[in-house]
């Protein structure tokens, strides 16, 4: 159980006058980015975090979980009116959402959206309150014997999500851990691989590179269309009738309950991420279903099983972030960045050393969860405008934005060139299938381990069964091993 | 067997990513005998770096099999690279140029007004949207209001 003292104390950093309007602000630019396809909450908040830069810790993250909060709801909303999901974890949401707008029923698809959303979000905070303090203490338990058993695990996971591209995704991690290697030797001072740039001595910046690989290839690929949503749906939304939408939302408690269950589960492995919860979410539900609930033909407890799952997966992935240190997505790695930018780092000492921060931001969060619901009421009758914004107006003015707040980090032209750099990596890989995720893991374990190894060389030496019979780190290979025959199997018989 | 069969049976290579499996493992063992070579390197430098190496040398020919196909089905959900995606991949290296030679104001006005133009269709309203929109972000927002220090101009430090 968290601590008294520490959690009223970090009740009590919520009493200032910045919180609300960070929180304000957050929100509405995460809706409106949530809300587009083709703009995620990764490329948000990677425009977001210069501005974060003058700000102090609790109001920067603040602002940065409210865009990612905002976001995930905002997808939702073009998805059930124009079949056009902003997010990719809103996919599941258009099925029955998009079904229901067709036969006239889209106010009250959105007040169930919003509602599921609101709730699952919630709950999942509420679970990241009771489970982020043991958590935390077990990962203290980790030495570099199990970091190097975690990393292996994790990066098998993310290969496991698409076992026909199992190999080239274990690759992409093991050369993101030999990218975050280059720099200045923690052990002896002598530079690696830095080729003489001095922003290289300090290594690869993982957050740049993160913000690059993801949020460059999103402005890519949206130079395929002339505008961001083709569509010409125009439905008008009233608030009335989406507050009884909403209303309608709550007598679905077993399926919120069920939703909000599996987005914490699935949140906090990574790279599963929002869809992969949405979609289980939904087909659990679809399975325990009446006969007369016709999935796919506009079932309101379609909406609601994929929206709660989709916003809990947001406390999930925070979870793994404040515990462990490691990004389950994009935009955890992104925020994760705006941690250690504000002298935070995440990891199992964040509790001991910044608790009552840190139980500010989850309260902070509960908070977001309920003024994101009202401002989604507000918001949906103005997105189909906002979606209809020319891509070739969008496009430059977003690209020199990054450039600019690559530049703003450090105040280094070295590092607009590892964005752009990275950008057009990321586009190879999510075109031929390497997963950008398992890159981005390997370059924030990776210099973690680097530092470590040599820890790990002294205590174990050549008895490297020493280190592996050790509980923790035997366990997480065993599953990392079982988790690679899996999928080479199954990638076998495909 | 009939010629059906047989060019069901063909094999098709994608070399792209085999490509990029041979130069990341040039630029891989590069690294590591670049850290070996530095006269007061010790074995601890490469403690990570080396079993790395030699995890990404087992791995190449594993990710490279992937690469080769018996049908194209295989390799046809790639992305189809359109003008627009290409306008935007070109731009990128293009920004970055124009940001290192002559500053972000510049490169804003004039990048943002060609992205513009030919992400559009040759629309110059759009172009010069796009060109005013950049300059305000750079000038006003970066340079002005969160005053971070950018070289705007080719002058500039």
């Amino acid at each position: 159980m968290p601590e008294v003292t520490v959690v009223t104390e970090g009740f009590g950093l919520l009493w200032d006058w910045r919180i609300p309007a960070v929180i304000l602000m957050g929100l509405a630019f995460g809706l409106l980015v949530g809300s587009v396809p083709g703009l995620t909450a990764a490329l948000g908040l990677a425009i977001a975090l210069p501005f974060t830069l003058t700000m102090d810790q609790l109001p920067a993250l603040m602002l940065l979980t409210a865009i990612y909060t905002g976001s995930l709801t905002g997808g939702g909303i073009t998805a059930i009116l124009m079949n056009a999901p902003g997010t990719p974890g809103a996919v599941v949401t258009a099925i029955d959402g998009y079904a229901m707008t067709k036969s006239g029923r889209y106010n009250q698809a959105l007040g169930l959206q919003i509602c599921a959303s609101v709730i699952g979000g919630f709950v999942g905070y509420i679970a990241l309150f009771f489970l982020v303090q043991p958590l935390s203490d077990f990962a203290l338990r980790f030495g570099p014997a199990e970091m190097l058993a975690l990393t292996i695990l994790v990066i098998v996971t993310i290969g496991s999500l698409d076992d026909a591209h199992f190999l080239r995704v274990v690759y992409s991690g093991v050369l993101g851990m030999l990218i975050a290697t280059i720099g200045t030797s923690v052990t002896t001072g002598i530079p690696r691989g830095s080729m003489g740039i001095r922003a290289l001595e300090d290594g690869v910046p993982a957050v740049l590179s993160v913000i690059g690989l993801f949020a460059i290839p999103e402005l890519i690929s949206l130079g395929g269309r002339s505008r961001i949503v083709a569509s010409d749906d125009r439905q008008k939304t009233s608030v009335r009738d989406v507050l009884n939408g909403a209303r309608q939302g709550l007598a679905f408690r077993g399926t919120l309950a069920q939703g909000s269950f599996i987005g914490v589960l699935i949140g906090v492995l990574p790279a599963a991420g929002a869809t992969m919860a949405s979609l289980l979410s939904y087909a659990s539900a679809r399975r325990r279903a009446k006969s007369n609930e016709k999935f796919g033909e506009g079932a309101p407890r379609g909406v609601v099983a994929a929206e709660s799952a989709n916003n809990a997966t947001e406390a999930g992935s925070m979870a793994i972030l404040l515990a462990i240190g490691i990004p389950g997505g994009a935009a955890t790695a992104v925020i994760l960045g705006g941690f250690i930018l504000h002298g935070l780092v995440p990891g199992p000492r964040l509790f001991v050393d910044n608790g009552p921060a840190i139980y500010g931001l989850i309260f902070g969060n509960m908070v977001q969860m309920v003024i994101v619901g009202v401002m989604a009421v507000g918001f949906a009758s103005i997105v189909a405008h906002v979606v209809r914004a020319p891509s070739s107006v969008l496009i430059p003015c977003l690209l020199i934005s990054i450039g600019c707040g690559a530049f703003s980090l450090r105040g280094q032209l070295a590092d607009v060139a590892i964005i752009y750099i990275f950008g057009l990596i990321g586009y190879f890989y999510r075109s031929y299938k390497f997963a950008a995720t398992s890159l981005m893991i390997g370059l924030f374990l990776g210099a973690r381990l680097d530092a470590e190894i040599v820890r790990f060389a002294v205590l174990y030496g050549d008895n490297l069964m020493g280190a592996i019979m050790r509980p923790i780190a035997a366990s997480l290979l065993a599953i990392a091993f079982l988790i690679t025959c899996a999928s080479l199997w199954g990638s076998r018989s495909r | 067997m009939t010629r059906d069969e047989n060019s069901a049976r063909r094999l098709l290579i994608d070399w792209i990513p085999i490509l990029f499996v041979l130069v990341t493992l040039g630029l891989a063992w590069a690294y590591l005998f670049s850290v070996e070579a530095h006269k007061y390197a010790t074995e601890a430098d490469t403690a990570l770096i080396r079993p790395l190496c030699y995890l990404l040398t087992i791995l190449a020919p594993f990710v490279m099999w992937t690469c080769v196909h018996r049908d194209a089905v295989a390799i046809s959900d790639r992305p189809r690279l359109t003008f627009g995606n290409g306008i935007v991949i070109v731009a990128v290296p293009a920004v970055l140029a124009g940001i290192l030679i002559t500053g972000f104001a510049s490169t804003g006005a004039i990048g943002g007004f060609f992205l513009g133009y030919f992400l559009s269709g040759r629309k110059i309203r759009h172009a010069l949207l796009a060109s005013a929109i950049s300059l305000v972000i750079v000038v006003g927002l970066f340079g002005g209001l969160l005053d971070v220090g950018l070289p705007l101009w080719p002058w500039s430090d």
